[in-house]
């Protein structure tokens, strides 16, 4: 609920100083008087569409246009000539102000919002510092003008308030007792007559007295490109809590009196100066250095938009269905060139019968004497027993080849010379091919004599 | 604000590997391998068992089986391993006259896939008769221990 703020601190400036507020310079001149204001005016220094305020003070900025007491200058005439320009008339304005109430519902719905004029503020109490919030939206004044009352709401004796937030309007309590005005509407600075005439009609009211549902609020705002937004925005539960934020807020806030120089020149404005930027995604509740965060990531949205279509992302597969059967090619390929039977085979030097005859027969003009000098004599006889060098050994592997190596280690023969009977079996002749392979004997053959056929003797 | 077209491409998409063309192929294998590969009846022959050994491609040497004869007292059965896997019967001469063919062919090994229980003698008089032939390496068929 938005109630009445108390009186402001007495100002130690004249009343007749204002600030001007230069909108297309965006420079802020201080301490003008009345009649300096005016004839500026006159000389077109000054346009309808720069702000004003009452110096040394933290009202919001008001048009110059919208303030008839300054608009009233020698040169009226002039300013009603170029009416055509663009430049927006104060009588015209009066009428269209008349008018909207009759637009406006009846006297029980909220009526359009009117700036403070300096009358105004001389007899109103103006908020201070400390009570006014740091949003400057202005919120219409339900009941506060009809259609008979001029522009000037010189017959509201209550005092006027700037309202934070539009789309939180006051809400209805158990003792009937009338709403406080709401603060008149902010001043935009335009520069084009488009935007002027825009600005006339976002006049709205926020508050409707006699509704349902009193929480309805209808907010209005222009959005950067110009176009207006209407959004209908229910407030939320603890609206009442709100409104003692927003009082806390602005107590938190509460400023230095500002120090009002000599009027020699254009100032410039700090960013806390100059009236806030209107816009769709205007949050009053932001912080200054927020504000400043969203601005710098909005420009950079800005800078980054681009109609372009990105390139298709492409996300590297690998089919592996096709690897898979380029390998069983291969496998087959492989099976039906390559050999896939291997013999395990003992490589045994081939008797030649032309051979030295004192090496192959026996009973030959070398003796077997003679060849067991260089050679390790293996006799096999026909049920397998085995002899090495005339003694009688175990047929089996491992006693073979001890049997072999202390031969060899004592006599220093290195060659194995195995003399088998025709009728021996094959198996057992193989069981010292073995052992000799297992110590790295060579091997020499005795081709038995019944070989040839003929009967063992 | 980017407009941007999905590319289609999801991320949540399916990687399993359809295992249908590689039944095919397998069977593709199988079919192959049964018309290429003749069944045999297994080792006919008892080689004799021997811890060493060394390797020998078929591809590059002659084989010569001998068995045991169908009765006692008779020779032994000699037989050659054709290029097809099949044993043929032949004579000692027989078996000369292949060696030396596979000795002209580059193939100078040759193999007695030689039955254990047979004579010493036997062996031997193949043996001779393979020896005469000059450039011949003599291999003795063994078999793994079990």
């Amino acid at each position: 609920m938005i109630t009445s703020s108390p009186s402001p601190s007495p100002s130690s400036q004249p009343a007749d100083l204002w600030d001007v507020f230069h909108a297309d310079r965006l420079e802020v001149e201080r301490g003008l008087s009345s009649s300096q204001l005016r004839a500026a005016l006159a000389e077109q220094r000054i346009r309808d569409d720069d702000l004003a305020r009452p110096a040394g003070t933290t009202l919001p900025w008001t048009r110059i246009a919208d303030l008839p007491e300054l608009a009233e200058t020698p040169a009226a005439p002039q300013q009603q000539q170029q009416s055509t320009t663009g430049l927006v008339e104060p009588e015209t304005r009066a009428d269209e102000h008349q008018h909207q109430p009759e637009h406006a519902p009846a006297p029980t719905e909220p009526a359009e919002l009117h700036p403070p004029t300096l009358a105004q503020a001389d007899s109103l109490a103006l908020p201070t510092l400390s009570d006014l919030p740091s949003r400057e939206i202005s919120v219409a004044e339900p009941g506060a003008s009809s259609a008979s009352q001029p522009l000037t709401t010189t017959s509201v004796t209550e005092p006027t308030t700037t309202a934070t937030v539009i789309p939180s309007p006051p809400t209805i309590q158990a003792d009937i007792s009338p709403p406080p005005p709401p603060p008149p509407l902010l001043p935009l600075p335009m520069d084009s007559a488009e935007q002027r005439e825009r600005a006339d009609r976002v006049e709205m009211p926020t508050v409707f007295e006699d509704s349902l549902d009193l929480d309805f609020g209808v907010e209005a705002r222009l959005d950067p490109f110009g176009e207006l937004n209407v959004e209908e925005s229910w407030p939320e539960e603890d609206d009442e809590d709100d409104d003692d934020l927003l009082r806390a807020e602005a107590e938190a806030e509460a400023a230095a009196p500002l120090e009002v120089k000599a009027a020699a020149g254009s100032i410039a404005p700090s960013v806390s100066e100059l009236p806030p930027d209107w816009s769709a995604d205007l949050d009053l509740d932001l912080d200054p250095d927020l504000e400043q965060v969203a601005e710098v990531e909005e420009a950079a949205i800005e800078e980054n938009f681009t109609l372009a279509r990105s390139a298709v992302r492409h996300v590297e597969e690998l089919d592996l269905a096709p690897m898979v059967d380029v390998a069983f090619q291969l496998v087959l390929f492989f099976l039906v060139t390559a050999s896939t039977l291997v013999y395990k085979t003992i490589e045994v030097p081939r008797p030649n019968p032309d051979s030295p005859p004192e090496v192959v027969a026996q009973g030959r003009p070398k003796s077997v004497e003679e060849l067991e000098k260089d050679y390790i004599l293996v006799e096999i006889d026909a049920r397998g027993g085995i002899q090495i060098d005339h003694e009688p050994i175990a047929p089996e592997l491992s006693v073979l080849c001890a049997r072999l190596r202390s031969a060899r280690q004592q006599t220093g023969r290195t060659v194995m010379l195995v003399k088998a009977d025709v009728a021996t079996k094959h198996r057992s002749v193989v069981l010292t091919y073995d052992a000799a392979s297992e110590i790295d004997m060579r091997i020499s053959l005795t081709i038995p004599s019944k070989v040839d056929g003929e009967p063992s003797g | 604000m980017l407009i941007q077209r999905d590319s289609g491409l999801n991320e949540n998409r399916d990687e399993h590997i359809d295992m249908t063309p590689m039944v095919d192929v397998v069977f593709q294998l199988m079919t192959f391998m049964l018309f290429s590969i003749q069944m045999t009846g297994g080792e006919e022959v008892d080689l004799p068992v021997a811890k060493h050994g060394i390797g020998v491609e078929e591809n590059i040497a002659t084989v010569v089986t001998v068995r045991e004869p169908a009765k006692p007292g008779e020779s032994p059965i000699l037989a050659l391993r054709k290029d097809k896997g099949e044993e043929v019967a032949v004579s000692l001469d027989q078996v000369r006259q292949e060696v030396a063919g596979g000795l002209a062919k580059g193939r100078r090994k040759v193999i007695l896939q030689a039955d254990g229980d047979l004579p010493h003698g036997e062996i031997m008089k193949v043996a001779a008769t393979i020896s005469e032939l000059d450039g011949v390496t003599l291999h003795i068929g063994v078999q793994e221990p079990q």
